[in-house]
């Protein structure tokens, strides 16, 4: 059975609980004039948002073709997200697949990858990394505009927040389906 | 009064029955009800707010993971469509408050900041509140808050309204079912109880009540009626009988004085009668004559009475039926000759044996030869035809009188039923004969039948009797020593009725016998030690010493056992045999004593040990 539907973690982990409570505390201004804290804490939000993601993508048969292969998510630049996903992933797994962290954009981190976070990149570049990302991957960006170049989840900040948009015509291109219960939070859907 | 009457009626029953099973029915039911909801309303508006509450816990998850409020109010919204709902809260994971709703048109409703223990709780008696947590991917994620209308008061005050009307209804449905009923029940019912009135009022038993229905009620008015018509068939009877009875009475004081006249007269005609023998001698037949008639009126008159008692007891034995036809013959042959009819006999050539008491079975037969003879003109044929039917022997005394009338023949053998009553008074018999002869051939496993063609036509009586085998030797009967009825004997005679005593005694000393005579118990007593009878003849009811105690007294003297003592009493019945023969009686004669009884008894007192082979129906 390669097939996962949910993706689910045995405990509630407190570190996605406490970057919630830090990010709803705080209001962010604006990107330009985050202080050093702020970022660090917007890290730390896009970190367990990333992990939450899990829980509503439904990967298509194949690609996780053992009960126990390991669910890859590959950070590609934005060293601090790496770190607190990494926090956040250490001996966990998601219905029996263990969550491995990978980093870079060689091909070797991109070949496995369930998911990957193109981190503050510019559109012709994300252009070519889109390409070159396996076919079932989830692509998850913070680049405005991104969902036109084939990104799947794409963070925005609104108000103040960390929103994300997703874009149904790339997930459907990739044979991802999200789970509704995640377009109900999305910032915007397309 | 009138309530009173009311309340004893069975139409105020059936009401009250009716209206109170049915108050009493619904108020269990209905508190049976209120009680059950009361318990099963919480439970389920408990239910309905914790699946409500999942609901909307489930959808908030997403929210709550990807930190977004307005999705989890926007859900909350929803329950707008629930107007029940007047409160509700997601909490996260860490018990903050993520997203409340509260309904527009019940502001005064509060949220509180944190969860509280998860279940459910009952605010202000009219509202609940529960808190339910989430578990998603085998983590707590959110707790829901939901807090809704609980109206268990207004609830029962709804069902109280129900069941009070429902109450109203069904009294109204009793009301009319109870007059329903009265039509069908209680009417009928009324009937009868107002014919019982009448009919004992009245004592018109003639009366009926009117049939409407063929159910148990209809049953009962038909009893009713039957019974009405049984107690006034019996009612006629018994005042037939009671007619019959005075008639009976009358005849009998009519009957019983008859003879006295000619024995008066006879009396009379004796003292005058001098040296004239003829007289004096017709005189005393005459006397005889009626003095005969006089105790078979007694003897029938007792017969009666131990029938209607039922103590009358056949002493069976086998008997050949020519005998018991000879007897009755004997006893009938005085009327017939006086009358001068012929009689002819035909009997079975071969001997018919029956199982048989001879003196009843004889009484049978002389009772009908002697109405035969008496219903008879003079010179009349009388016949007595005895024929084999099947295992049974039928004799038939037929005679060529006067016959019966049809009217008469149902009550042939009923007590005190007469024939014409136009026959000569000194032969007419207390109307009991017939009676009798029917007792005691039913008693004899018999059947008795009487037909007549009606007035002057004659008549026939048949009694059909079982035959039994014949006995294995017919044992010669003793003989009596004629001398030993001549031998002097001494004899002590003990009754308080001095003309009695004296009379025996005269007879007795007449046939040689050495007498003594005592008029009480006490002086019999010292007599009989000092005389030593061979026999005494006691009277039973004397003063002092009763019979029965002097017998014992002289039994437990050691007298000689082979000395015969023979009760002399007015009192016949079996009992009265018993009781005697207990006290040490041998032998017990009802009076009056007919002196042709004397030289048995005599006979007996010397050869003592042959006496019940002598006279074997007196003891």
């Amino acid at each position: 059975m390669s097939m996962v539907r949910r993706i689910a973690f045995a405990t509630a982990t407190s570190a996605s609980a406490a970057v919630l409570f830090v990010v709803m505390l705080c209001t962010l201004p604006k990107a330009h004039s985050q202080t050093e804290a702020e970022r660090a804490l917007e890290h730390r939000v896009k970190a367990a948002y990333l992990y939450r993601f899990t829980e509503f993508v439904t990967w298509p048969e194949g690609s996780l073709a053992r009960p126990d292969a390991p669910l890859v998510i590959t950070v590609v630049g934005r060293e601090a997200v790496a770190e607190e996903l990494r926090a956040i992933a250490a001996g966990r797994s998601v219905a029996g697949h263990p969550l491995e962290l990978r980093r870079g954009s060689d091909p070797d981190a991109l070949r496995s990858a369930h998911m990957i976070f193109f981190a503050d990149t510019d559109r012709t570049r994300l252009r070519e990394l889109v390409r070159s990302a396996p076919r079932t991957a989830v692509i998850v960006t913070e680049t405005e505009g991104a969902l036109t170049l084939g990104s799947i989840i794409n963070f925005v900040v609104v108000d103040g927040r960390v929103r994300f948009e997703i874009s149904l015509e790339a997930a459907e291109k990739r044979n991802l389906r999200l789970s509704s219960r995640l377009l109900a939070v999305a910032h915007a859907v397309r | 009064m009138i309530l009173k009457r009311l309340k004893q009626s069975v139409r105020f029953k059936l009401l009250t029955l009716m209206l109170s099973t049915t108050l009493v029915a619904l108020l269990v039911a209905g508190a049976a009800l209120m009680v059950y909801d009361s318990i099963n309303y919480r439970e389920r508006i408990v239910a309905d707010l914790t699946t409500q509450a999942e609901i909307l816990g489930r959808s908030s998850v997403p929210a709550l993971a990807f930190d977004d409020p307005r999705a989890a109010r926007e859900n909350l919204d929803l329950l707008k469509v629930r107007p029940s709902i007047v409160a509700a809260a997601v909490y996260d994971d860490k018990g903050r408050l993520f997203a409340r709703y509260v309904r527009e048109r019940a502001p005064e409703a509060t949220v509180p900041d944190s969860p509280a223990q998860a279940g459910s709780r009952v605010l202000d008696g009219k509202h609940i509140a529960i808190f339910h947590k989430i578990v998603e991917n085998n983590r707590e994620q959110a707790t829901v808050y939901i807090q809704g209308r609980y109206e268990l008061t207004g609830r029962r005050l709804d069902y109280l309204g129900i069941l009070a009307s429902v109450t109203v209804l069904s009294m109204l449905a009793a009301l009319i079912m109870s007059a329903w009923l009265q039509r069908a029940i209680t009417i009928p019912i009324a009937d009868i109880a107002d014919t019982a009135h009448q009919v004992m009022d009245t004592r018109d038993f003639s009366l009926r009540v009117r049939k409407t229905t063929e159910d148990e009620i209809g049953y009962l008015v038909d009893a009713f009626n039957n019974m009405l018509a049984e107690i006034g068939r019996r009612a006629e009877a018994l005042l037939n009988a009671d007619r019959m009875k005075d008639q009976f009475l009358a005849m009998l004081a009519h009957e019983l004085r008859n003879p006295l006249a000619p024995i008066s007269n006879a009396l009379h005609l004796l003292e005058a009668a001098g040296n004239r023998p003829d007289v004096a001698s017709n005189a005393r037949a005459m006397m005889a004559r009626q003095l005969k008639q006089l105790v078979r009126l007694v003897d029938d008159l007792l017969d009666v009475s131990r029938i209607t008692t039922g103590k009358l007891v056949l002493h069976k034995e086998t008997l050949e039926l020519r005998k018991v036809i000879d007897n009755a013959v004997e006893i009938a042959r005085p009327v017939i000759e006086s009358r001068g009819h012929h009689l002819k006999i035909e009997v079975l050539r071969k001997p018919v044996y029956l199982d048989a008491d001879e003196t009843r079975l004889s009484q049978v037969f002389s009772n009908l030869l002697n109405n035969a003879a008496k219903y008879t003109d003079s010179g009349g044929r009388i016949e007595v035809r005895a024929t084999m039917r099947g295992g049974d022997v039928e004799v038939a005394v037929i005679d060529n009188g006067m016959g019966i009338s049809p009217d008469v023949l149902p009550n042939l053998f009923n007590m005190f039923t007469q024939g014409s009553t136009s026959i000569e008074r000194t032969q007419a018999g207390l109307g009991v004969g017939l009676a009798l002869a029917q007792h005691l051939t039913k008693m004899h496993g018999g059947v008795i039948h009487g037909y007549s063609a009606g007035l002057g036509q004659g008549s026939r009586f048949t009694v059909r009797l079982p035959v039994t085998r014949a006995p294995a030797a017919v044992p010669d009967a003793p003989q009596l020593a004629g001398a030993a009825g001549r031998a002097r004997n001494r004899i002590l005679v003990v009754d308080d009725n001095q003309d009695f005593a004296t009379s025996l005694a005269m007879i007795l000393r007449d046939m040689g016998h050495e007498v003594r005579v005592e008029h009480d118990g006490l002086a019999g007593l010292r007599a009989a030690e000092s005389f030593q009878p061979s026999l005494a003849f006691l009277d039973i009811g004397m003063p002092g010493l009763d019979g029965y105690e002097l017998a014992r007294r002289l039994r437990a003297g050691g007298w000689n056992r082979w000395t015969m003592l023979v009760a002399v009493t007015g009192w016949g019945q079996d009992t009265d045999r018993t009781r005697a023969r207990e006290a040490g009686f041998d032998y017990h004669i009802v009076k009056p004593l007919d002196p042709s009884q004397l030289p048995a008894i005599l006979n007996a007192a010397v050869h003592k040990k042959d006496m019940r082979d002598a006279l074997p129906d007196q003891v």
